[in-house]
């Protein structure tokens, strides 16, 4: 059994927003409602959902990019708001973040040399101009692109190009956790499929564990080894990818599995259509949050919120439907 | 397959759209022939700058104000030439026989303006109508495309409804006056894939009721597979492969379509690496001089290199701009 590198539990961010006449009602949307998980080391965790169910707001938490609001994350059993800012520093080593739009994400007026110097500097792991220079040019290696690159700014690359830059980038401290925050829905397929390559490459060479975010579950069922479907701040299913796709027991998994697209000879499938769209995070009254939108919630349903819960198989699901 | 004129509605031939930019002509698309039959939706795919969206906005006439124009070839619908027609006939056509939807639901509708504002204005303007006369028809179609709240959606704004919602409202902008072909510009990439799934479902459902041909442009092969009969395969302002939908997915012919094809990562298939397609498309300014896929092909040969490949038709139709396909290369044609 390998490590637990990463374990949330009852994580929760609320933003709070102002309402009322004179904005005396403060109300909150509820964005990570008391998420409760864990990834082992050399593991790929995917999380997918739509917009607006908390995946990336998720990932900023991890990353300790924003406050949280409630809750405990621990990696490699440090628990993060326990740790002074120095140690703070060398956790922050440890976990490093790839972003979604390689175009917003690299800073135009920098070099490709600086933007993956800059880590390697305030982290104080190379010294002198020659030894950056040479770090530098190997991780420009490592991502498939070749030292003449470094001395180039941003707006020379193509978008899978500048991707691969932001992925140098998180490598330059030697991370050991990189959350990926849908690292290549803004790249074109045939260019989604390389970088998706190069990131199972470096994970197996690296030996790197990566939480994946992305909303296209096709994408996530292929670089994760589990899975993790979040609706309105939660999980409502995680699995084994294998499990996740064979015998899918949350109805929105199964919505979401059978509303892709796919690029294949098939019959046109009858798929479920889901009504209506996800409901508004401000304040969800206590019932599943998926209710509204299910095609077999029952009274219970909308009166009681379902706890995710272990069905056999490392399977959770939150539903009392499939509990029955 | 040759089919009979009258079942043609669009018919776009040799089609050349250049842009004159400072730094020079960008030719977005380079001889593009697309041919959509009545009744029928085609799907047009390719990466983001192969010229895809620049043949929509050719045959919407929307070129008008920017650096583009069309050099050369030629566009009818239903027989008629709509290229070389004055400013005015071409703003009955817009809106009127041909509409377009747009892939940003967010910023193509007006956020000043009320959603029955927005739809009425295309029904006063082609049918000389009255407000009160346009407002109805307004909601009737709102009601048809299973819009909830129709009568009052109309006197909201952008702003307060969805994303999904919005595109459906664009949908329906589309559909006010009985077009003859609808343009759709990537209209769900920007959804999630439960709206999308309704999305699809709905304009599905619509061509069977309305009877209005689509052209749908998107990059996601799966879309095409979902709801398109035939499709055209777009690279580098070129048609590289077009074919019906079931053929191009059985056997494709050109290495590219095949590339795109097995690059996706599907569900349910596990593969340690995926087969990819290595490289970039090419800088416009810098195109190869014979296939313009040749840099990125892992099958070409000296031929690629030195002449681009005309098109090869296969018995069922299925068309390939590619030297292999040729009886002599060790092809079939």
């Amino acid at each position: 059994m390998s490590k637990v590198l990463l374990r949330t539990e009852n994580l929760k961010k609320y933003y709070p927003t102002k309402s009322g006449v004179l904005g005396t009602k403060t109300e909150y949307v509820k964005s990570v409602d008391g998420v409760s998980f864990e990834v082992k080391e050399g593991e790929v965790f995917g999380i997918v959902g739509e917009s607006g169910c908390g995946k990336s707001t998720l990932g900023k938490l991890i990353c300790n990019l924003i406050d949280k609001t409630d809750g405990v994350i621990t990696i490699k059993d440090k628990n993060l708001s326990k740790l002074s800012k120095k140690e703070m520093r060398d956790v922050r080593k440890d976990i490093q973040m790839v972003f979604q739009d390689p175009y917003a994400s690299l800073n135009p007026r920098m070099s490709v040399r600086d933007i993956i110097a800059e880590p390697l500097i305030i982290h104080n792991l190379a010294h002198g101009k020659e030894e950056i220079d040479k770090r530098v040019i190997e991780l420009l290696r490592h991502v498939g692109l070749d030292g003449y690159h470094a001395q180039r700014y941003p707006h020379e690359f193509s978008g899978g190009q500048r991707q691969r830059i932001g992925i140098a980038r998180a490598l330059a401290v030697k991370p050991k956790l990189i959350i990926a925050d849908e690292p290549v829905s803004a790249l074109d397929v045939s260019i989604q499929s390389q970088v998706l390559n190069l990131m199972n490459e470096l994970k197996n060479k690296l030996n790197l564990t990566y939480v994946f975010i992305a909303h296209d579950l096709s994408v996530v069922e292929h670089i994760s080894d589990r899975i993790g479907v979040m609706y309105l701040g939660n999980f409502v299913e995680v699995a084994d990818k294998y499990e996740m796709y064979k015998n899918p027991l949350h109805p929105y998994t199964q919505a979401l599995l059978s509303a892709i697209p796919l690029p294949t000879l098939h019959d046109r499938r009858e798929r479920i259509i889901l009504k209506g769209e996800i409901t508004s995070p401000i304040e969800p009254k206590k019932a599943c949050r998926f209710a509204g939108r299910c095609w077999c919630a029952t009274d219970e349903c909308h009166n009681n919120e379902p706890a995710l819960k272990d069905m056999g198989n490392d399977h959770f699901v939150s539903c009392f439907q499939a509990f029955k | 397959m040759q089919e009979k004129e009258s079942d043609i509605l669009l018919d776009i031939k040799n089609l050349h759209t250049y842009f004159f930019t400072d730094n020079g002509v960008v030719k977005s698309v380079d001889g593009v022939d697309i041919t959509l039959k009545k009744g029928s939706t085609l799907g047009i795919v390719g990466e983001s700058g192969s010229g895809k969206s620049v043949t929509a906005l050719s045959v919407m006439n929307l070129l008008t104000g920017t650096k583009g124009k069309i050099v050369e070839g030629n566009i009818h619908l239903d027989g008629k030439d709509i290229v070389n027609i004055s400013e005015e006939e071409k703003r009955k056509l817009r809106g009127g026989d041909i509409a377009m939807i747009f892939q940003e639901p967010m910023t193509s509708l007006n956020p000043v303006l009320k959603i029955g504002d927005q739809i009425s204005e295309a029904i006063i303007e082609h049918f000389k109508t009255s407000k009160k006369e346009a407002l109805d028809k307004t909601i009737e179609i709102l009601k048809k495309i299973s819009i909830p709240r129709a009568e009052k959606i109309v006197n909201e704004y952008p702003f307060q409804l969805s994303g999904g919602m919005r595109q459906r409202i664009m949908i329906a902008m589309a559909l006010v006056c009985n077009p003859k072909v609808l343009i759709a510009d990537e209209p769900t990439t920007a959804l999630d894939v439960t709206i999308q799934a309704q999305i699809l479902e709905l304009m599905n459902e619509l061509k069977k009721i309305v009877g209005t041909s689509v052209l749908f442009i998107t990059h996601d092969l799966g879309v095409i597979a979902e709801i398109c009969d035939e499709v055209v395969v777009m690279y580098c302002g070129r048609v590289v492969e077009s074919g019906d939908v079931l053929s191009i997915f059985k056997k494709p012919r050109h290495p590219y379509t095949e590339g795109l094809l097995k690059s996706i990562p599907k569900l349910g298939e596990h593969v340690e690496i995926l087969e990819s397609i290595p490289g970039n498309v090419p800088n416009p300014k810098y195109m190869p001089k014979g296939c313009k896929f040749e840099p990125r092909c892992s099958k070409s040969f000296d031929k690629c290199r030195e002449e681009e490949p005309p098109f090869f038709t296969y018995s069922n139709g299925q068309k390939s701009r590619c030297w292999l396909c040729k009886k002599e290369y060790g092809g079939e044609v």
